[in-house]
């Protein structure tokens, strides 16, 4: 029994064996069905490679930006913007979005790729094309439209924002928190370049193209690639030095050739058209800079971020010499105005802030004015890059260089946005809702501390009703010294005053240039006013030339009235404004019809006078007493001869 | 689980390639599948050149090497489709990731990605596993 052999273990082999003829072919076929899926997949893989950035036709990049606007996709936006553009753009506004959470402007729930609150809306798209040159194509909008609205209750807004709000409506602000407009975009012309087979908007060339246009006589297209040659300089530092100095000489050509070749290449293809616009450079500088010191810094993408450790800079005008004092953390604003001032005729009263152009025989011939601008005064950061002639602080001017075969230029772009996002990155929370009161109008915020004990008003504090603030303000004003030679704030040089908008803060930045006791005269109508004014003069309360100023600006106004709706007006007509409003200066003072003092010749809107740029900050006057003024749709502005000038009703 | 874990492998590789094609990310009212996020990526330069070089082809070639996975799987080399579908798996979980970082931009298919290739990594693991310990 035992030799027996075994029976055959009951293997799988007969069942496996079965199988195999059915399982194989299928697992065969099935592999080859996904072989070939695996080549399609590889074919996939190599296509969305290849995929070129961009549209296929300059038609098809505008309609991809706008269809990104349509769906506020702020990423399609992005994309379809020319590369080089959107290099510059992205971090910026990642940064800016990063810093408003920062500062509680926005709230944390801030998310750039849908802003919640708004809604854009694009409708009836029309366009139509003209080549410029290779690569380089307008597309011109004929029709459409973009709709937005905005719900700022349903917005990411910081604690920042908030508080204003609130505080605007417990003040009595009507508590609107929505608004809506819509753009008409017909009469748009866009630009669209091509890089890389794909085409893009490029929002400079559009710019460019603007400008080119607004010229009179409208200027050739250029001839794209063959404008002005980049020219850089040996390194960062030699770049800025270059490009200050040109900018000190009016020498744009220069300026030009110092910007990066590749990133400004509009730049280099208008600089032509820009050159000619802008005249040939001034053999003297505007101003004597000495003792510059730069220091450099590495900057992102191998840039390299110059600015401004100390310098002087005198600048001598016909009645005044400006000295700008930076010692690396402060910025001392030096103003002396010569005797000349008090001639009669012209007055630049340092407490007014601008041109004044009245006799004003009260105020002392030959001023000095000193104020001082520091780096950590958040009062003076945000915007000194861009009003540091003015009070601001020349600190956060940071120049930004690029490296191109061997050469560095200087970045317009960059250095823009480094310059500003620098001065807000300095800033806490306290600073920018300082900052955030002094834009919506309490200045008095911004006033110095020596500016109080010199006219013995306390200062408010800080929490105080913009009313009381203001009050306190006038009565310091009132209460000030007239040989208070120090400084003074500079709230409404933050965008609105100096801006020459033509806005009421304008209009009250002339403070005194009208006489406080004529104040009331202004609140009648037109003749009211013309007849109250007069009957002052006649009474020798104020000075003939407020009188005549009021008539010089009511004509200026009556040409800008007869054209109809403000919003409709064009630039023919403020043009024809302008110089409705020059003659009758000129008619005035050549005729010596005005209180002429000295009888030296007196200055018209067209003589060379200093800017709102070259005086002290001023000095606001009672906003419920300022008569009304003629504001100009934005993106106009009005001439300094118009805005710095008494404004009728 | 000699013949589930290579099977759920095959559906998972297959499940992860097609939920790339799904909305991602939420930008406005646009949305955007994982390729289309990829590809912005690049365009805005989001990322540093070689990392945003590596994302990009990495993930163009993502449904190729899912294909290899399971070609492989079916031909018998379990290892090797485990391998490269765990490669799948992780590279989908990272994007998914990233992108869900982001909550109020992140669209459907960025947390089902994630699912899906945390799934498929099991998957491969367990393939793995089974392959290696069968005779």
């Amino acid at each position: 029994m035992t030799d027996l052999p075994s029976p055959p273990e009951p293997a799988a082999v007969p069942a496996y064996v079965a199988a195999a003829p059915t399982t194989r072919p299928r697992r065969t076929a099935a592999a080859a069905a996904v072989a070939v899926l695996a080549v399609a997949a590889g074919a996939f893989g190599v296509m969305t490679l290849a995929a070129g950035d961009g549209s296929e036709s300059p038609e098809a990049a505008v309609e991809a930006m706008f269809a990104a606007i349509d769906q506020e996709d702020v990423i399609g936006v992005l994309e379809a913007l020319d590369p080089v553009e959107r290099d510059i753009l992205r971090p910026a506004v990642e940064e800016t979005g990063e810093q408003a959470e920062r500062v509680e402007v926005a709230s944390n729930d801030l998310d750039l790729r849908k802003v919640a609150g708004v809604d854009l809306e694009v409708e009836g798209l029309t366009f139509t094309t003209e080549r410029l040159g290779d690569g380089i194509t307008a597309v011109d909008l004929t029709g459409g439209t973009v709709s937005s609205s905005a719900d700022l209750d349903r917005m990411p807004v910081g604690a920042t924002v908030k508080t204003l709000l609130d505080r605007d409506e417990d003040q009595g602000g009507d508590g609107d928190r929505s608004a809506s407009d819509t753009i008409e975009l017909a009469g748009t012309r866009l630009v669209a370049t091509e890089a890389d087979g794909g085409w893009h908007v490029s929002v400079l060339y559009s710019i460019a193209e603007s400008v080119r246009l607004d010229g009179d006589p409208v200027a050739e297209v250029p001839d794209f690639g063959a404008g002005i040659a980049a020219r850089g300089a040996a390194d960062p530092e030699a770049a800025v030095r270059a490009a200050i100095d040109a900018a000190n000489h009016g020498d744009v050509r220069r300026l030009i050739e110092l910007s990066p070749p590749g990133e400004m290449a509009v730049l280099h293809d208008y600089g032509p058209i820009l050159v000619n616009e802008a005249g040939d450079p001034n053999e003297e500088p505007w101003a004597d800079v000495a003792a510059l010191e730069l220091e450099t810094a590495d900057g992102p993408d191998g840039t390299k971020v110059v600015s401004a450790t100390s310098f002087e800079a005198v600048a001598a005008e016909e009645y005044s010499t400006t000295t700008w004092n930076y010692d690396g953390s402060c910025t001392t604003l030096t103003q002396q105005y010569d005797e000349s001032f008090d001639d009669g005729w012209t007055n630049v009263a340092p407490n007014e802030g601008v041109l004044v152009e009245a006799p004003d025989p009260e105020v002392p011939g030959s001023e000095t004015h000193t104020s001082e601008y520091c780096d950590d005064d958040p009062r003076s950061g945000v915007f000194s890059p861009f009003l540091f002639w003015s009070g601001g602080t020349a600190g956060q001017l940071r120049f930004v260089t690029q490296e191109h075969d061997g050469e560095w230029f200087v970045s317009p772009s960059r250095s823009i946005i480094e310059s500003t996002i620098g001065g807000v990155r300095d800033l806490g929370v306290d600073d920018v809702r300082l900052l955030a009161r002094l834009w919506a109008g309490e200045s008095w915020l911004a006033e110095p501390d020596e500016l109080w004990e010199a006219c013995g008003v306390d200062r408010p504090a800080d929490d105080v009703t913009a009313e009381a603030g203001e009050a306190a303000l006038v009565a310091c004003y009132d209460a000030l010294p007239e040989d208070y030679a120090g400084g003074y704030g500079y709230g409404y040089g933050f965008g609105f005053g100096f801006g020459y908008g033509g806005s009421s803060e304008v209009y009250e930045a002339e403070g005194e240039a009208i006489d406080e006791r004529s104040y009331p005269c202004y609140e009648g109508d037109a003749a009211a006013t013309e007849a109250c004014l007069a009957d002052l003069v006649e009474q020798g309360v104020i000075a003939p030339s407020e009188l005549e100023a009021y008539r010089c600006d009511a004509a200026y106004n009556a040409v800008i009235e007869a054209a109809g709706d403000l919003e409709d007006v064009d630039e023919a007509t403020w043009d024809a404004a302008d110089r409705a409003y020059g003659a009758c200066m000129a008619e005035v003072f050549d005729e010596g019809g005005t209180d002429a003092g000295g009888g030296e010749a007196a200055p018209t809107p067209t003589t060379p006078v200093p800017t709102a740029t070259t005086v002290p900050p001023p000095a606001p006057a009672p906003s419920t007493t300022s008569p009304p003024f003629q504001e100009a749709p934005e993106g106009r502005v009005p001439d300094a001869t118009t805005t710095t000038t008494l404004p009728g009703s | 689980m000699g013949r589930v874990a290579p099977g759920a492998l095959v559906v998972l590789a297959v499940a992860a390639v097609a939920v790339t094609f799904a909305p991602w990310l939420r930008t406005g009212a646009a949305r955007r599948t994982s390729h289309q996020v990829v590809q912005a990526a690049d365009r805005l330069e989001v990322l540093e050149p070689g990392a945003q070089a590596a994302v990009s082809v990495g993930w163009a070639f993502l449904p190729l090497v899912a294909a290899l996975a399971v070609l492989a799987v079916l031909l018998d080399r379990p290892r090797l489709g485990a391998a490269l579908a765990a490669l799948v798996g992780l590279a989908v979980i990272s994007l998914a990731v990233i992108i869900n970082n982001a909550p109020r931009s992140a669209d459907w298919g960025a947390p089902a990605g994630l699912a899906i290739g945390s799934a498929l990594v099991a998957a491969a693991l367990a393939t793995a596993c089974t392959s290696r310990s069968a005779p």
